[in-house]
């Protein structure tokens, strides 16, 4: 049995993030990137978001993280998805943890100090990070922070995030611990879910406002029923993801090897879908005013096409759906 | 029911196809539009002199007079070679001239059917409105008689091409106090009438295709409308169900072609080893090919015309869509650069919008043609 009752701590956590995420991460911001092409990356917010510690959560205290669970962590990545707030926040924070797993203390130290920031590596593509950044590779075999020595721009499918092509790297560290794929994909997955809550929220405000034949939109019941849908989608996702964020923490602090690895999976796949058909649908909701690039459903879509991308292969996603067994939880 | 094979079908398809290979646009459309709308009128114009242009419209109006089965072939030789669709002429081919041939008056057919298939003016449409999308009777753009003028006040939104069109086919609220079907007029305005400002809008795919349109004291003549004052309604309804029938025939039938492309995508990716993938290409290729079947059944024109309409807006918007999402899943993480295909697939969204959207199709099936109750 899984108790998924939130804490106080965890609470307070999630109300804080909540608090600072709407202020730091206003949506207008990605419209402007998407109409006037993105801003110089904001080196002052990173470092008030490092101040809060966010980078350092699940880092132990004595290597000058927070000391908080992969629950915590979860919590904070999917307010921060709720904003579709930018940067290069997953790989910063799971880079601090993976540099402080294998005793980096330095380099997690400049992580969580916002000193240095991390992307999350995809093939050869890397988020909002460039030469002189880190790089973070997690794979199946193992999991590796680079630093980037060589990248040439591209263009990215979202305005907002800046996408490099990176030709260049020199490792600093690697690890193969095998809890760490799990752990990327309950922050991606968290980021996921928080894009998908949010269009949920647009969909049924929109909803109760717009009126045609003289009624609210969402009096008909396509309209009602796909917002139903919407947060059918984004609800499970959440919940099947707190579960896999719940037993992957396991393997950290119990040392069970492989804890929640179907659990987190199913929830990313789930998360994954959540964020994409909620984006679309969201759109569908809003007519001709959600598909202009001057109204926020539009981030929503070209974030989930980021974000959806840097859990992992969709090839080790579909093999541990496939095959792993399910987590003992008793 | 059976296979057309009279020898004349025969020659006009080879006709086509020579005439086609011969003078199609080599280069490709631009992505400018001012530069694209140019690009449509020498097009057009090329298909007027060769004697292509509007092959079902009649030949006192400038066309070639034959039936609807010869402009299905005559789109499905386009498709096969490729060329270039109506562009910018989509409103002017598709639903101004046709509501001028139905509606106007022998000096308004003159005026305007001409220009339109010699690839003079490209037309747009000026219905939709911030407040009256799905619900587009209600719309209040207002116009009051003033001498033999009309002064029309409001805005349009979502008018695809405003901003490089000459002619906008806009419909006005004229009698205010009628039920709200009842005092709507459609009328034909140039684009460079003073107190008209056009402002193109951004979408999310990073184009500006469609526009709003901002009404101020904009003084049209009497004579411009068509099919009578307050008649607007109906006179609209006619281009409407043409728009959502036949209409869009020809970019309809273009999605084979992308199918074909995003197949081979899929080999070089080595995906068509994957069944999943391949069952989904498959079923796409098998939806794609349908079309060509949803459009002999319009050339038959033997069903109740909103079942045709509605049921092809739907199936080809879906089909639109589908065919963007199972991209995105065939490029995987390429994904993260903006490619030809997630382009298309941040483009997909109108597919269900629209024209009328998805939903208010499935209400027109479910309450005009299948008779539940409202
Ligand atoms: C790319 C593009 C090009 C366009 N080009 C033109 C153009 O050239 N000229 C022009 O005049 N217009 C044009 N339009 C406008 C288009 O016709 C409208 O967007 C469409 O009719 C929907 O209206 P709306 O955007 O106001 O959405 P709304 O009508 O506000 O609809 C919002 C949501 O509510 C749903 N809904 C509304 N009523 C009902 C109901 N009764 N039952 C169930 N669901 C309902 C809709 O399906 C939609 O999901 C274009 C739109 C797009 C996206």
């Amino acid at each position: 049995m899984i108790d998924l009752k939130l804490s106080d701590d965890e609470k307070f956590l999630q109300e804080s993030v909540r608090d600072v995420g709407a202020k730091e991460f206003p949506l207008d911001e990605g419209i402007r990137a998407g109409i006037d092409g993105r801003k110089p990356f904001d080196e002052a917010r990173w470092q008030r978001l490092a101040g809060l510690g966010w980078f350092g959560i699940c880092v132990p205290e004595a290597q000058g993280g927070i000391g908080l669970g992969l629950t915590h962590e979860m919590l904070v990545f999917n307010e921060l998805g709720k904003v579709a707030a930018s940067g290069p926040l997953v790989g910063t924070a799971l880079g601090a943890y993976v540099a402080a797993r294998a005793k980096s203390d330095e380099i997690a130290a400049a992580l969580i100090a916002g000193q240095r920031k991390a992307g999350i590596l995809v093939g050869d593509l890397v988020v909002d990070a460039g030469v002189g950044d880190l790089a973070l590779r997690v794979t199946s075999e193992g999991t590796e922070l680079l630093e980037i020595t060589e990248a040439t721009p591209v263009v990215s499918v979202d305005e907002a995030l800046a996408v490099n092509r990176v030709t260049g790297t020199t490792s600093l560290v690697h690890i193969t611990d095998d809890d760490i794929p799990s752990r990327l994909r309950v922050l991606v997955g968290a980021y996921l879910v928080g894009l998908a809550e949010t269009t949920v929220e647009m969909s049924a405000d929109y909803a109760k406002t717009r009126e045609q034949f003289g009624k609210p939109i969402g009096s008909f019941q396509a309209v009602k029923h796909r917002c139903s849908e919407m947060v059918t989608r984004a609800y499970t996702a959440k919940a099947q993801l707190a579960v896999g964020a719940v037993l992957a923490n396991l393997a950290a602090t119990e040392g069970i090897a492989g804890s929640g690895l179907l659990e987190v999976a199913s929830g990313y796949l789930l998360a994954m879908d959540a964020a994409q058909q909620n984006a679309d649908d969201n759109i569908q909701n809003h007519g001709g005013i959600g598909f202009t690039a001057e109204h926020p459903a539009g981030i929503f879509v070209k974030r989930t096409q980021v974000y959806r991308h840097l859990g992992g292969k969709m090839s080790d996603l579909i093999q541990i759906a496939l095959v792993s067994p399910e987590t003992s939880a008793a | 029911m059976d296979l057309l094979t009279d020898p004349t079908i025969t020659a006009f398809r080879e006709e086509a196809r020579t005439w086609l290979e011969e003078n199609k646009p080599t280069e490709a459309r631009p992505h400018d539009d001012q530069a694209a709308r140019e690009f449509d009128r020498a097009w057009q114009h090329k298909q007027y002199e060769g004697g292509w242009a509007g092959v079902a419209w009649p030949e006192e109006f400038g066309g070639r007079g034959l039936a609807p089965l010869q402009q299905m072939i005559w789109y499905e030789e386009m498709v096969r070679a490729g060329a270039p669709s109506t562009g910018s002429f989509t409103v002017a081919l598709g639903h101004a001239g046709p509501t001028i041939m139905a509606n106007g008056t022998k000096e308004q057919q003159a005026l305007y059917l001409d220009r339109i298939i010699s690839g003079d003016t490209p037309w747009c449409q000026g219905f939709s409105e911030p407040g009256s999308g799905s619900d587009l009777a209600s719309l209040r753009t207002r116009a009051v008689i003033d001498g033999d003028e009309l002064v029309v006040n409001g805005q349009k939104i979502w008018t695809s091409y405003a901003h490089i069109a000459d002619f906008q086919e806009l419909l006005v609220r004229t009698d205010p106090e009628a039920p709200k079907h009842k005092g709507i007029t459609w009328v034909v305005m140039a684009m460079d009438t003073p107190g008209l400002t056009v402002r193109p809008i951004q979408t999310i795919d990073g184009n500006a295709h469609f526009c709003e349109c901002f009404y101020d004291d904009v003084r049209i003549p009497l004579a411009n409308v068509v099919g009578g004052l307050n008649n607007g309604w109906r006179t609209a309804m006619s281009t409407l169900s043409f728009e959502r029938g036949m209409g869009y025939l020809q970019s309809r039938l273009t999605i084979i072609n992308e199918v074909d492309k995003l197949i081979e995508e899929a080999r070089q990716r080595k995906l068509l080893e994957n069944d999943r993938i391949a069952y989904e290409l498959a079923h796409i290729r098998a939806q794609a090919v349908t079309v060509h079947a949803l459009g002999y059944d319009g050339v038959a024109a033997t069903s109740q015309p909103e079942l045709m309409s509605s049921v092809n807006q739907i199936f080809n918007g879906e089909l639109s869509k589908s065919l963007a999402r199972i991209a995105i899943e065939i490029q995987g993480d390429d994904g993260l650069e903006r490619t030809e295909w997630n382009g298309r697939y941040l483009g997909s969204f109108p597919a269900t919008i629209a024209g009328g959207s998805k939903d208010i199709q499935k209400n027109i099936l479910g309450e005009r043609v299948l008779g539940l109750p409202r």
